[in-house]
């Protein structure tokens, strides 16, 4: 049995191309993904991604406890403000990768991927202390939508001109017609732009909102095929491409987003990082690259695909690799990506193209 | 470009100009459709002799690759160099710019008896 959006007989209205997501039936697009990706890095684009986690965490030791169970170093977040932070299992290998946004003092919305609520929650009831510390998992009954584009702000503004004073990750409730609702400056795509979590009703009222004519703001409906190449494009993992059980969040490049104890404890596990995950683009025209391409370094292999794309910006392969060997960064004449028995030169890079 | 009505179609998609030792031959509306943004094409080198079923060519979608067949035997005689440049052509126009590649037909064998025309195509692999 699949799961549907709750905001699936619109997309079947705006004529959505469907995909299995995750369990999830999910707009794949709505006519063209090349034409919904450039949507959002030249105006703005609307994303259902009603499919994600919705966790919520209250009580008077909330903090201290998710502080305790995610990757990231949740003591410095201020109420207002969002985190991208993983679950660890304990050899730490990534369970999920999530966000987390600090609505108040006390509360927290947690928004894991669709394959991975079911475990992130299993895990918090576990351990769960006795009191103090309330969850409710509200995944498949919320609509979240990710208002993403160049013209995001502008966008957003006609709806809660209170949107223009939120910073990159920062975020506010406010109460709109039947329900309060969650707005953050938050996305997943390297462009500017907002996620909105809210009630079924009040969704399906915003999503209809934000698909009507603005005027001089071009927007619509996006798929998550846009989804997809513009967060290679934008350099960001995926979970089950570039992040899984049996890696940490350092051999995917994330270190960043690491407690500094935690940090060490996990270079000190793994010196070399390796295997590890590490973007890539190509220097010559070249069919996609798609998950499971080899890469070579003269007649050695040294990697496989993850992720790729020809960017629907410049045309460049681009996308991430997991390679079992030290690599040299923006070295340009060593490494090859072989499709169909022809090579084609890339070279390792730093971040995504955007 | 070609009028369907006059193509005969194969049960993956592709069709052929009929009725000549030289067959130009492209992949269906319906395919593109469902393929949806083309990105990348590859095509057969000339002069290369393909036999009927051989995969001869690739056509890549932001989603897929797919397997392009030759319809017939022959010697490839010429490609749509046009597609290097701009593969969208096969989105815009599948029985026109877009079309793939030509073969030359080299002994006189019949096309082969899978070949459909367009009205049994609409009606077996389309509606």
């Amino acid at each position: 049995m699949s799961l549907k959006s709750p905001l699936y007989e619109e997309h079947k209205d705006l004529g959505a191309v469907f995909t299995d997501f995750s369990g999830w039936q999910m707009p794949v697009h709505f006519g063209s993904i090349i034409k919904e990706h450039k949507l959002v890095r030249e105006s703005v684009g609307v994303f259902d991604i009603s499919h994600m986690g919705v966790i919520f965490v209250s009580g008077t030791m909330a903090r201290v406890w998710l502080n305790e169970l995610l990757a990231n170093d949740l003591s410095i977040l201020d109420t207002g403000h969002s985190q991208y932070t993983f679950l660890l299992n304990d050899q730490g290998g990534v369970m999920d990768d999530l966000i987390v946004y600090r609505l108040g003092d006390e509360t927290f919305l947690l928004v894991p991927n669709a394959s991975g609520v079911d475990l992130v929650y299993e895990t918090m009831v576990k351990q769960l202390p006795e009191s103090d510390v309330f969850l409710e998992n509200r995944s498949g009954s919320v609509v979240s939508l990710a208002v993403q584009g160049k013209e995001s702000l502008a966008l957003m503004e006609r709806m809660n001109p209170k949107v223009k004073h939120l910073q990159k990750n920062e975020l506010f409730v406010c109460e709109g017609d039947c329900d309060s609702m969650v707005i953050a400056r938050t996305g997943y795509t390297g462009s500017d732009g907002f996620e909105i979590f809210t009630n079924i009703e009040q969704g399906k009222q915003i999503w209809e909102w934000l698909l009507k004519d603005h005027g001089s703001i071009q927007c619509s409906a996006c798929g998550l095929g846009a989804r997809d190449t513009l967060r290679i494009e934008a350099g960001y993992p995926l979970y089950g491409n570039e992040l899984d059980s049996s890696m940490t969040p350092l051999q995917a490049g994330l270190g960043f987003f690491l407690k500094p104890s935690l940090k060490n404890e996990l270079r000190a596990m793994n010196p070399e990082r390796l295997p590890r995950i590490v973007y890539y683009q190509l220097l010559e025209k070249t069919p996609p690259p798609r998950s499971g391409y080899e890469i070579y370094e003269g007649d050695e292999k040294i990697g496989v695909v993850t992720s790729g794309c020809l960017s629907p910006l410049t045309g460049d392969g681009v996308g991430f690799a997991l390679v079992q060997k030290e690599i040299t960064l923006n070295d340009i004449g060593n490494y090859k990506l072989f499709v169909r028995n022809k090579k084609y030169s890339l070279k390792f890079t730093k971040r995504g193209i955007i | 470009m070609f009028d369907p009505k006059d193509l005969k179609f194969t049960q993956s998609h592709e069709w052929i100009s009929a009725d000549d030792s030289l067959v130009t031959v492209g992949i269906s509306d319906h395919a593109q459709d469902l393929l949806g943004d083309i990105v990348f094409i590859e095509l057969p080198e000339i002069g290369r002799s393909v036999s009927v079923g051989e995969a001869v060519a690739v056509v890549e979608s932001v989603k897929a690759a797919s397997d392009i067949y030759a319809p017939l035997g022959g010697t490839i005689e010429a490609v749509n160099e046009a597609l290097d440049t701009d593969p969208t052509l096969v989105n815009a126009s599948a029985y026109g710019s877009g079309w793939l590649f030509k073969i030359r037909i080299e002994s006189a064998d019949a096309p082969s008896d899978s070949l459909m025309d367009y009205k049994t195509y609409q009606s077996d692999f389309v509606e």
